[in-house]
């Protein structure tokens, strides 16, 4: 069976503003509205870029990985319960097929990055556009990079998702199919591992 | 709370993970201890630093993906809907902005620069633009804002079918993703010109990837001529495996069944393993007899 089946519809239930905004999008593109569908895409689709790329390191599977993602939402949208999640619903079909794609490379052996283009040269660092920011030297982000690489994929969800997507341990939990409690330690050892490896410069 | 309990809940903490009892208790022992107040310092310097560390993906990369889904959808619209559905996707129904841009990426990649695709034709700087959609939204300073729109254009084209302009407007009509309808107007005018080899290549694409059973038939019937060229043999003997359309499959059988050769044979022979319909298998057979081929493969 594909993973991220769009059929286990999250239990979170979610009323930010982006959330009703979400439900009218998909009320509209489940009535066959196609600029609705597109307006929902746009919404997210930077998030999930950015999640696939953080998770694969890799521009080309995380092209492929957004792809498939919203092919499946699209395929599947009038399958979607109303008063669940969409981001939940979302996120959890691009964690899947991120963690199939690990496990197609683990199984081809291949090194993480992918031999492709370099992840930094085709990430915008938001640092360039805010002089707030400039602070944060390319060793420094370098670093911060390896130590990303060198938790494990669980850790790197759940930290993402809850430090740059904003999301809570609970929605969390129900985005990677596992309990809030189990998301809050992944949480504790990935802060804990950044933490050990940046410790000269907090 | 002890200074081990009280660490590891300060990165919960910040994260607002914690529960209101466990918080209580944090900020209890917070008061009064200050290396774990120094510890909740450094938690913060961390995220400051991580803030500062966000990426977002590039524009580019998001606009490609952007039309390389909208391609996507098209192609999954067009496997999923029976043909009279399509129809709402013929002009005059305003379509998403990313349908546009797959358009105009289909195009491009088909067309040299100056033309679009079948309706939507080149740019014409008197006209009032028929799609407009928004590229990029710049911020600039001083409170001004550069924002970069993309314009299609609709432009008239006349003349007679051979005429360059008209032809080259035609053969992007062909692999018009959107409309059958100027697919299949395109293929009927084209096929009285197939003697170019240009416009066989677009018939035999027509023939092999078009979803629509009506433009499908008419691009065999513009190839009925050329059987005796291999490509366009081995692109029927594909067709009589593949096509859907048991119509088209007969049309095949019967074309192929004056050209056969080692390729034919084969092509036929694989037809029967599979084929369920009599006409067909029985023409098949015929054929294969006639060049004293055994029916069947061992």
């Amino acid at each position: 069976m594909l993973s991220g089946d769009p059929g286990e519809m999250p239990a979170a239930v979610s009323s930010t503003p982006a959330a009703i905004d979400d439900a009218a999008l998909i009320r509209a593109a489940q009535r066959g509205d196609e600029e609705a569908f597109e307006r929902l895409v746009r919404a997210h689709d930077r998030a999930v870029l950015r999640l696939a790329l953080s998770l694969l390191r890799s521009p080309e599977d995380a092209r492929d990985v957004y792809q498939e993602s919203f092919l499946r939402v699209y395929r599947n949208l009038h399958r979607f319960r109303h008063g669940s999640s969409f981001q939940t619903w979302l996120y959890r079909i691009v964690t899947n097929l991120c963690l199939d794609e690990l496990r197609k490379r683990k199984a081809r052996r291949e090194e993480a990055a992918g031999g492709g283009e370099r992840l930094e040269m085709l990430r915008e660092r938001r640092a360039e556009s805010d002089p707030h920011r400039k602070l944060l030297s390319g060793e420094i982000a370098e670093r911060l990079e390896a130590l990303l690489e060198q938790l494990s994929f669980r850790e790197r969800a759940v930290f993402e998702l809850r430090h740059y997507h904003g999301l809570r341990l609970r929605e969390i939990g129900d985005v990677l199919g596992t309990s809030e409690e189990a998301a809050k330690n992944c949480l504790f050892r990935a802060t804990q591992k950044l933490r050990a490896g940046l410790g000269d410069l907090l | 709370m002890n200074c081990d309990t009280a660490r590891e809940r300060i990165a919960l903490y910040l994260y607002g993970e914690l529960t209101a009892d466990e918080e209580e208790a944090l900020t209890g022992h917070l008061k009064g201890c200050r290396d774990c107040r120094a510890a909740l310092e450094a938690e913060k310097r961390l995220h400051r630093l991580l803030d500062a560390a966000e990426a977002m993906p590039p524009e580019a990369l998001v606009e490609e993906c952007r039309a390389a889904l909208g391609r996507a959808i098209s192609e999954t619209r067009r496997e999923r809907e029976p043909w009279g559905r399509k129809l709402a996707w013929l002009p005059g129904l305003r379509s998403p902005a990313w349908a546009w841009a797959a358009r105009i990426a289909v195009a491009g990649a088909l067309v040299g620069a100056g033309f679009l695709a079948g309706r939507w034709t080149a740019a014409d700087p008197a006209g009032e633009p028929a799609a407009v959609q928004v590229r990029y939204v710049e911020p600039e300073a001083g409170g001004r804002v550069r924002i970069v729109l993309d314009e299609t254009r609709r432009r008239v084209l006349e003349g007679a079918p051979k005429d360059p302009q008209i032809r080259e407007a035609l053969l992007a009509g062909v692999r018009n993703p959107f409309d059958p309808g100027v697919r299949a107007e395109s293929v009927d005018l084209l096929k009285r010109m197939a003697s170019a080899a240009e416009v066989r290549r677009a018939l035999l694409y027509a023939l092999e990837n078009d979803p629509n059973d009506g433009v499908r038939l008419k691009a065999l019937e513009g190839l009925r001529a050329y059987v005796s060229e291999p490509e366009c043999r081995r692109v029927l003997s594909r067709v009589l495996l593949r096509d859907r359309n048991p119509g088209i499959r007969a049309k095949a059988v019967d074309l192929l069944a004056g050209a056969m050769d080692a390729d034919v044979v084969g092509a036929f022979q694989e037809l029967l393993r599979f084929e369920q319909n009599d006409y067909l298998r029985l023409r098949s057979v015929r054929a294969l007899e006639a060049v004293g081929a055994p029916p069947e493969t061992f």
